[in-house]
Order: C-alpha cells, then structure tokens, then sequence
C-alpha cells in the first residue's frame, strides 16, 4: 500500500525535517497520526493506477486548485471546471511526474495553471521538456535532489512570508490575478519601474533561500 | 554560452502563466538553450507550486469526485492529437511542437531583397509572430513601432551596435529603442521575432483602412 512509506537507509537521517514537511494531514477525517505523501500518492497513480491515491490526492488538491481559480477571477464554475480537469490530466499524467525536477505541489501547480489557460483564454502555454534541451547538463535524479525540492517548497513559504507588503503584492497579483508586471503597474498606478524593482527585491529575497540548496 | 535572456520580470509572467501565448513561445524556445533561465523559471513553478498549496480551499462541488473518477478513463483527446515529434537542427523543440514542422515544412515569402518571412499562426491577433531567414550582413527591417519586439536568434548572429546576438540569445526591443541591427557576416541568419504590434483598427472595414496593421509602424 502506498502509505507504508520505505524510507531509502541514507535519507533516514532526514526523515524527521524534511520527507515530514512534504507529507500534510490526509483530511479531518483522518486519524492524527495518517499523513499523505503527495509523491506516493502520484507514483500510485502511475504504477498501480490506484483509484484510492487519486481519491486522497483529489481531496487534498482539488479544493486548492478551485481556491487558486477563484483568487485568480474565475467564476465558481470555471474554478470547478478547472479543479476537475486538471484532476484528470494528473491521472493522465502522472507517469511524468519526475520528483527529482519538481515537488508534487509545484508539477501540479503548472498543470492547474495551463488547464486554465486552455480553458480561459483559449491560448496554449507552450513549454520546455528535458528532451528539449540544446546544452544539456547534468541533472542527476537521486534522492538528495528529491529532498531539496521538498525542503526548498518549505522554505520558500516562510520567504514568501517575509516579503515587504509591497513585494508580496506584486507577486501575489502575478501568481493569482492574470496580471503581466505592465498591467499591475497600471492597476497599482506605479512607474513601470517601480513594479520592476518590487518585482527584483521579491525574487532575490525567494532566490537566496533557494540557493542555499542549489549550492 | 547564452548571453541575453529575457527579464526577469517576463519569466515571472511565464511561470505564473500571466503572459500571453506568442511571447510565452519566445521565452519556452529560449530556455531550450539556457540552464539559467530554465533553472529561475523552476524556482518561480517551485514558488506557484507553494502559493497553490497556501491558497486556502474552496470546496468543491458535491459529487465532484466521483465525476472525476468516472471520466478517468475516457480517452484523452489532446494525445490523439499530439504531433510526433521531429528533431530539428534549427528549431528548438518548443518551437517545432508549436508550429506543428520543422524549418522545411515552413513557407516562406520574400519580404525583401535579402529577408524572406515566415508567418506563424497564433491564437492572440495584436501580436505578429515569425520567423525570419536573413542573409549574412543584411540589415534586418526596420523595428520602429509603438510596441516591444522580441528576437530569438535561431542561426547565426545578429549584430546591434557593440552587442552580438547569438543562437538562444534573446533581443528585446521597444519603441524609445531606435536600433539598426544586421546580420553577422559569417552565415544566415534565422530568428523567432513577436512583435507587440498596437493595433489601432480593430472593426472588418477600418482593418482594410490599414494595410500595414501588425507590420511596420502603424503611427
């Protein structure tokens, strides 16, 4: 069963601070001690085609998705159509899933965001693949990278935490209103400029918690 | 080695997916070639990926679940669809996958002397989206509009003043930028240029009032 978790011996040191911060409570229903591992779940998905890890993984997810819709200006009904869609695209997709490049929150977070292109704006969000890569580098799958994108996901939430108001406004209104920097500083009625370099100061502030991984 | 990348900014609006198809394309077919955008346009998925997680629930509707779970095997149409890939010495992937061929399956018309165009169809009409196959030292048209201009350099080189654009290289220019660039000397030169064209006439019979809409200057 997927949530009997086997721990690799080398990572078990981690054990407690950081596969810990990737599992979140599997629902109120749930027993206290019951905690879901999104990665597990994915990987259930696309080696067993468990239907139950999909359920999990719904519960949890679904009403975030639906919840990043509505911030973003979708009507109820859009949001819901967005939630489910993408829900589907996982089941569909989930043999892609490479948790060495991307947490499981971070890959679903591209998928959510291009269904709603799909499905809003009727545009297409054309993307890179690893098979795409002209210089390519070495981008080793192993555990140790598996652990830095699950702690960097923490870290970056305590960074985003940290940001000015200001900074924090202008992120937010990228990520949630579907707003190039041109159309905040509109909004906002600030210089261009002065959205560029609130812009600059978040991402170097959220850059320098990552490195700290990234070495 | 890639020298000039997109702002920063630009790959901001292409992680949160605020930024619109044809300049998303210039962006997706230059982290193609380079590690650091592709690594900064990661961290900002990483950054998506933690604002989902804290966005608060809304619930979902009653049923919503088994609805799903009745569809999840309901053929996937967008794979029936997708193109097989091709690999092109050119184009990088992004960009092949979009246009649907590769450089030989493109039709080009002479737009000049020296310049010949390749017109791409895409979904968003204020945007004029090509690609352009330039002979060595040929000055590329002229850029002066009301609206940015990017340039991916595909083949070959572009110079603009003391910069030299290389394969990858991304060239941004808008209208207080008056630049004259040229093609390097040494090969054909192909790029990927969107152009943000105002478009002044939007109405079917003002659009036949101006013909150079989406071209050069409309002012």
């Amino acid at each position: 069963m997927f949530l009997n978790l086997t721990v690799p011996d080398q990572a078990e040191k981690w054990l407690g601070f950081t596969f810990g911060k990737n599992m979140v409570p599997a629902g109120s229903t749930s027993q206290s001690d019951d905690t879901l591992d999104l990665d597990r779940c994915i990987e259930a998905i696309a080696d067993e085609k468990s239907r139950e890890a999909f359920a999990r993984l719904f519960d949890y997810m679904a009403p975030r998705i639906k919840g990043y819709c509505l911030k973003r200006g979708a009507n109820p009904s859009e949001a819901e159509e967005t939630a489910q869609e993408t829900m589907i695209q996982v089941w569909r997709r989930a043999g892609q899933f490479d948790p060495a490049r991307a947490s499981a929150t971070t890959w679903i977070f591209t998928i959510a965001r291009n269904k709603r292109i799909d499905l809003f704006r009727k545009e297409q969000h054309p993307e890179v693949t690893a098979d795409d890569l002209i210089q390519t580098m070495s981008d080793p799958v192993d555990a140790e990278s598996r652990l830095e994108h699950a702690e960097m996901g923490e870290t970056l939430a305590d960074k985003i935490r940290d940001l000015s108001p200001d900074q924090a406004e202008v992120i937010h209104k990228a990520f949630f209103e579907d707003k190039t920097h041109q159309a905040i500083s509109e909004e906002l009625n600030v210089p261009l400029g002065t959205v560029k370099s609130r812009i600059r100061l978040a991402l170097a502030k959220l850059r320098s918690s990552m490195s700290e991984y990234e070495g | 080695m890639i020298c000039y990348h997109p702002e920063h900014e630009m790959l901001l609006d292409y992680a949160s997916g605020s930024l619109e198809e044809e300049p998303s394309l210039v962006v997706a077919s230059h982290l193609a070639f380079c590690d650091l955008c592709r690594d900064e346009v990661r961290s900002l998925e990483a950054l998506g990926g933690t604002l989902l997680e804290e966005a608060g629930d809304a619930e979902m509707e009653s049923g919503a679940l088994d609805a799903v779970l009745d569809r999840l095997e309901a053929p996937d149409l967008a794979d029936e669809d997708a193109a097989p890939q091709i690999a092109d010495p050119v184009l990088p992937g992004p960009l092949v996958r979009y246009v649907g061929t590769g450089l030989d399956g493109l039709t080009w018309k002479r737009v000049g002397p020296r310049v010949e165009e390749a017109r791409l169809a895409t979904t968003n009409a204020k945007f004029k989206t090509s690609l352009l196959r330039i002979r060595p030292g040929t000055a590329i048209p002229s850029h002066t509009h009301g609206g940015r201009e990017y340039t991916l350099v595909l083949k070959g080189g572009i110079l603009d003043d003391d910069r030299h654009f290389r394969r990858g290289d991304l060239m941004l220019a808008d209208s207080d930028h008056e630049h004259r660039p040229v093609a390097a000397e040494d090969e054909e030169c192909i790029c990927l240029a969107v152009l943000d064209a105002p478009v002044r006439f939007t109405g079917f019979f003002t659009r036949l009032l101006n013909p150079f809409l989406g071209g050069a200057s409309p002012r």
